[in-house]
């Protein structure tokens, strides 16, 4: 354990602040009383040796992982000063204000159109104009809009690979969320698809949150402002991006990212 | 294991699949042509001028000119067999009955004398008399007897055996009155006594009875034959007039047949050969099966055998048609004409019926194992339960449809199609509950998480995102489980089968049976009366429902291909 310092109150500009967040699948700890902020319109990129808990952290910031049995957590996770594992909390209002994009994309078996609209529609009856604008901006802001602007009604499995994680990324960027998470959403593409979706996370730094899983070193340290590292569901170090790749202070981020292990 | 026995082992397993591929489609083709083939036989087929009249005055269907000039061409020459039927029966053998009336007149005109003479004789002991009375009749009758013969084998010859036969039996009432009255009468009275008067009587009217009554047994085996000849043509001709046709009570006698391949039948089995009653030695009588040419050879029943079959075609009227009333007419007369639209409509009340309960209850109790049972000893009792509902007997849902729908719950007061249903629906809810279970559980889990990722609740994301993608295969189940409440026959047994009836309305689903293919299918094979005369119907009804259910079969994979295009 790193954190000692423990501030219960988060920095004023943490949109995510976790206080000695702890999760467990079953009796085994795959989290283990994580202290960390992430700062409001900042890239923050999570990296770590796979099995680490990356994964587990991120679902649990849109409670993802009450979809798995037995799974349970301990200590604070807040959004925005809220808990997010508060008994009344509203699970679909959290969601829709935290996004996620997942490792493998998973566009629904409709049209493009309908993929995009999916999540503004659950807000309730909208005028189709309205719509067409929120999908046009969605799909424009996930760099897609060109590409797929004459076939919008075409499913969207016939879609590359690369395309369907960026239509993913318009999915999710539709409902406007303040958070978005991305767990390894380069992982299936290729170097190009792969680049653009890198300077897709560019232009969206700023208006939103992210938090971004990757096991690309040089990937973390081109998009992300702050990098936190895991290992064995701890948090072993967390700070800019510049420092951490540059002049890492533990023994094992200097390890991880100079590929001794991992 | 080395390079060459893995090709070997490689080798002779995809033969052997491809031989055991092989048998199995040969199986199946070895079933299902001869249904095929003989299925469409039901409606496409070569008629006789029959089909045509049967449509006409029992479904009222409207003839075109050409089919009337057909019927009347068939009509003219059935006329000429029918008349020489009639006047073959009508015909009074007046040569052989003369001889008889002329041999009973001279037979007492003789009896007369020699009892004179015998009484006259003076002094005779009664035991001579009695002797001398046995002699009369010997004399009398002796000769009588060998002419009665003669007669009866003329009209045999003539063909006349009918009104022959009933000659005969009013003479032998007659000889029995005239020698009462002989014995009896006064002037024999006043000169011998009682007893020898009994005497007299007895020989004289013991023997003429017996050989009377010897002729009219064999004239009346002759006769049998000939009607078994003739209900033979009239099965395949129809009645000889209207008189008898108005006089039949069953339909099916009311017309010769319709199909050639029943008309040959009916030939051969009916015609060509005829029942006879034989009588051995000792007296006991058998039925024989023996041919009619030579039965009837050298008589006018020959004559018209022989019009009979080389005119067969002009009878007949062959010609090939589309039956297409096969389903939608009304049977009638158990099957024997007409179609099966009453079953094809059972078939499809109890089909829809299974599965308007049976799908919604399965497709909720689908959802709920696969998205909100969380693995618990209860839940996996409760799969445990439908899995072995899934593997009852059928038979044993149809007692239980009688025991419980009908004589518990008395949802109606006995057979009825929504009895049937609900236990058709019960029979197949097990199987819809599995297969949609499965097919819920193999969308893939990321479409899950995308939907409640954003934001979706769980309710919501199961009605757009799982069920839309799981729907092509759920569909797939249900319409094969469809398939499978088309087909059986065992629960509609006790709950909603009869083996007769109109098609039902929609109002009396809930009160009364109605026949249904499975059943009827059974039915008609097995108990019904003449079950070698509606063997075209049997495939009729086998491919019928064979027809349904694949092309239900066919609807899920054309459903199924057009959705996963989408
Ligand atoms: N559904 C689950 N049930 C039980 N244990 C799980 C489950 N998911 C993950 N774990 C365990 O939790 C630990 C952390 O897993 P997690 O998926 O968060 O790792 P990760 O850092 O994302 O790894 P990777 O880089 O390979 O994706 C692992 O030990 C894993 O075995
Ligand atoms: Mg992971």
């Amino acid at each position: 354990m790193d954190n000692k310092t423990q501030d219960n109150t988060p920095q004023s500009n943490a949109v995510v602040s976790a206080r000695d967040f702890c999760v467990y699948y079953g009796t085994h700890k795959a989290v283990k009383n994580i202290n960390v902020d992430f700062a409001r319109g900042k890239v923050t990129a999570i990296i770590g040796p796979s099995g680490c808990g990356k994964s587990t952290f991120l679902r649990c910031i849109n409670r993802m992982n009450d979809l798995v049995d037995g799974c349970t957590t301990s200590g604070k996770l807040m959004l925005n000063g809220v808990d997010i594992y508060h008994k009344r909390l509203d699970v679909t209002e959290l969601r829709r204000r935290v996004g996620m994009v997942f490792q493998r994309p998973n566009p629904f078996p409709k049209s493009i159109y309908d993929n995009v609209a999916f999540g503004v529609r659950l807000k309730g009856r909208i005028a189709r104009s309205d719509l067409d604008e929120i999908v046009e901006k969605s799909l424009r802001g996930a760099a897609l809009w060109e590409e797929v602007k004459d076939r919008l009604s075409s499913s969207a499995l016939g879609l590359s690979g690369g395309q369907q994680q960026r239509l993913c990324i318009a999915r999710a960027l539709a409902i406007r969320p303040e958070v978005l998470l991305m767990d390894e959403p380069c992982s299936a593409l290729d170097p190009k698809s792969t680049a653009r979706i890198e300077d897709l996370i560019a232009e969206l730094s700023g208006k939103y949150t992210i938090a971004i899983v990757t096991h690309n070193m040089q990937q973390a340290s081109r998009v992300s402002d702050n990098t936190a590292f895991f290992y064995e569901g701890n948090l072993i170090e967390f700070g800019e991006t510049a420092k951490i790749f540059t002049n890492p202070k533990k023994q094992e981020t200097n390890d991880y990212i100079t590929g001794r292990f991992g | 294991m080395n390079d060459r026995s893995r090709k070997i082992i490689d080798s002779s397993f995809s033969k052997l699949a491809k031989i055991s591929l092989a048998l199995m489609c040969a199986a199946v083709a070895a079933f299902t042509l001869p249904i095929i083939i003989k299925g469409a036989g039901a409606f496409l087929f070569t008629a006789t001028s029959e089909h045509e009249k049967i449509l006409e005055e029992n479904f009222g269907a409207d003839l075109s000119d050409g089919q009337k000039e057909r019927i009347k061409r068939g009509e003219i020459q059935k006329e000429k067999i029918f008349s020489e039927i009639l006047e073959l029966e009508n015909r009074k053998s007046l040569e052989a009955q003369k001889i008889i009336t002329d041999e009973i007149d001279a037979a007492f005109a003789k009896l007369q004398k020699q009892t004179d003479s015998v009484l006259s004789a003076a002094k005779l002991t009664s035991s001579k008399r009695r002797k001398a009375f046995a002699d009369i009749s010997t004399s009398i009758w002796g000769d009588f007897a060998s002419r009665v013969k003669e007669a009866t084998q003329m009209a045999e010859k003539n063909g006349a055996a009918v009104s022959f036969e009933k000659f005969l039996e009013k003479c032998s009432e007659d000889v029995t009155e005239r020698a009462k009255q002989y014995s009896g009468s006064k002037a024999l009275k006043a000169q011998i006594k009682p007893v020898a008067r009994a005497a007299l009587r007895r020989s004289i009217c013991q023997l003429p009875n017996s050989e009377l009554e010897l002729s009219r047994k064999r004239l009346s085996e002759i006769n049998a034959a000939y009607f078994t000849f003739k209900s033979g043509v009239n099965k395949l001709l129809g009645p000889v007039d209207a008189k008898q046709k108005a006089s039949e009570k069953l339909p099916r006698n009311k017309y010769g047949q319709s199909r050639m391949d029943m008309a040959r039948k009916v030939f051969e089995e009916s015609v060509c050969k005829i029942r006879v009653i034989a009588t051995d030695k000792n007296g006991h009588s058998t039925f024989q099966s023996v041919q009619t040419k030579e039965y009837f050879k050298g008589t006018p029943v020959e004559k018209i055998f022989d019009e009979i079959e080389e005119n067969f075609d002009a009878l007949m009227q062959p010609h090939f048609v589309f039956y297409g009333g096969f389903f939608t007419n009304d049977p009638v007369d158990s099957n024997l004409l007409g179609g099966i639209f009453p079953m094809i409509v059972g078939t499809f009340y109890l089909t829809l019926g299974s599965m308007l309960i049976a799908a919604p209850l399965g497709i909720i109790a689908a959802i709920y194992f696969s998205e909100y049972a969380k693995p618990s000893k209860i839940t996996s009792a409760l799969k445990m339960c439908v899995g072995t509902l899934a593997g009852v007997p059928s038979i044993v849902f149809g007692l239980f449809g009688l025991a419980f729908l009908i004589d518990t719950l008395k949802i109606s007061d006995g057979k009825s199609v929504i009895a049937g249903s609900a236990t058709l629906a019960l029979l197949i809810l097990p199987t819809i509950v599995q297969s949609c279970a499965e097919s819920l559980k193999s969308v893939p889990q990321t479409y899950r998480e995308a939907s409640l990722g954003l934001g979706a609740g769980k309710w919501y994301t199961i009605c757009t995102v799982i069920l839309p993608a799981a729907l092509p295969s759920m569909l797939t189940g249900i319409i094969i489980s469809m398939g499978r409440a088309a087909g059986e026959t065992a629960p509609i047994i006790f709950t909603a089968a009869t083996s007769t009836g109109v098609a039902l309305g929609l109002s009396q689903i809930f009160t009364n049976p109605t026949p249904a293919l499975p059943w009827n299918i059974y039915n008609i094979c097995s108990e019904h009366e003449a079950a070698e005369m509606v063997e075209h119907v049997q495939y009729g009804m086998v491919f019928t429902l064979m027809g349904i259910v694949l092309s239900l079969n066919l609807v899920a994979i054309i459903i199924r291909a057009k959705l996963q295009r989408r």
